[in-house]
């Protein structure tokens, strides 16, 4: 990933929407946190233009690994498969782990809000890069 | 007959693209269904009892609710060593179609909640439907829409080979 392949050029290709997804997603949970009022109409964009750009992350995504070859096609699907799955498992277990009330208790101790980070667009885009990232060496091990 | 049993594994076990005579439970077990069936048991209840059962110890709370994540692990790996037992073509159809699901799913999974906080179901009186608690964090919920969209993902992506 980061070896010397890595082009700064074909990461912001391949990852520059998601970027900007995650920009707006942290200005847009300020926004709607103002005590403002907002049309409904404002509301809604306001919290959809982050997941719009997220879309866009994935078309360009999808035509970055419709480009490689055919070992490095089917590693980057391993890899975005295994991205996508954990993501689905970390957002559910903070969930479960918040209707519990372990962050309540968790807080008293730590004074972390750890229940507060879920609801933003940012949390899974970020999640799904990161485990892409960690998933790819581990499927690339196989072929070495 | 040995060559018979060896067979690869097969999308249309699980009941992707068309509904064939290949589609059968020994296929779908084969699949991790067995886990999904887990899954389906011990959700449901144990969202009750979180619900109704308040004053549990948190440690208890923490065990009933992550029954069936673990049971979700463990479907998963089902589904891994069902899809590596297939032959090439297969393979990468079926990833692509559970990475298209996968996705699909987590773009529902984000946006939802995004649009009950803009109050957009609230404003077009939805929340008579209850649309504004669709349970897209709850493991049942997850699998199910995985899996349909995952079938849809795969018709898609299958057309492309025919």
């Amino acid at each position: 990933m980061f070896g010397r392949h890595y082009s700064i050029r074909a990461n912001i290709q391949a990852n520059g929407w998601a970027f900007v997804a995650m920009l707006l997603s942290w200005a847009g949970d300020m926004l709607l946190s103002l005590p403002r009022d907002w049309s409904v109409v404002q509301r809604v964009v306001i919290a959809l233009v982050p997941l719009l750009f997220g879309l866009l992350w994935v078309r360009s995504f999808a035509r970055w690994v419709r480009g490689m070859d055919e070992m490095h096609r089917q590693l980057s699907v391993e890899a975005g498969l295994f991205a996508t799955t954990m993501t689905l498992f970390v957002v559910t277990i903070w969930h479960v782990l918040d209707k519990t009330g372990a962050f309540q208790a968790g807080f008293e101790m730590t004074k972390l809000h750890l229940d507060s980070h879920f609801h933003t667009a940012s949390f899974p885009i970020s999640l799904v890069g990161a485990l892409y990232f960690l998933g790819y060496p581990i499927f690339n091990r196989r072929y070495q | 007959m040995k060559d018979m049993n060896n067979r690869p594994n097969l999308p249309e076990e699980i009941g992707f693209g068309k509904l064939t005579l290949w589609s059968s439970w020994r296929g779908s077990m084969k699949a991790g269904a067995a886990w999904m069936f887990v899954v389906y048991l011990s959700d449901i209840p144990g969202a009750w009892l979180l619900d109704h059962h308040q004053d549990w110890p948190l440690i208890l709370r923490i065990l009933i609710a992550l029954v069936p994540l673990a049971a979700s692990l463990l479907y998963v790996r089902g589904i891994a060593q069902w899809i590596r037992g297939m032959d090439e073509l297969h393979r990468r159809v079926t990833l692509a179609a559970f990475l298209f699901g996968t996705t699909l799913y987590l773009v529902f999974n984000t946006g939802w909640p995004l649009l009950v906080r803009a109050g957009l179901f609230t404003a077009l009186n939805l929340t008579r439907w209850h649309l504004d608690q669709m349970p897209f964090f709850n493991c049942t919920f997850t699998i199910c829409l995985t899996y349909i969209f995952s079938g849809l993902g795969y018709s898609l992506i299958n057309r492309r080979y025919q």
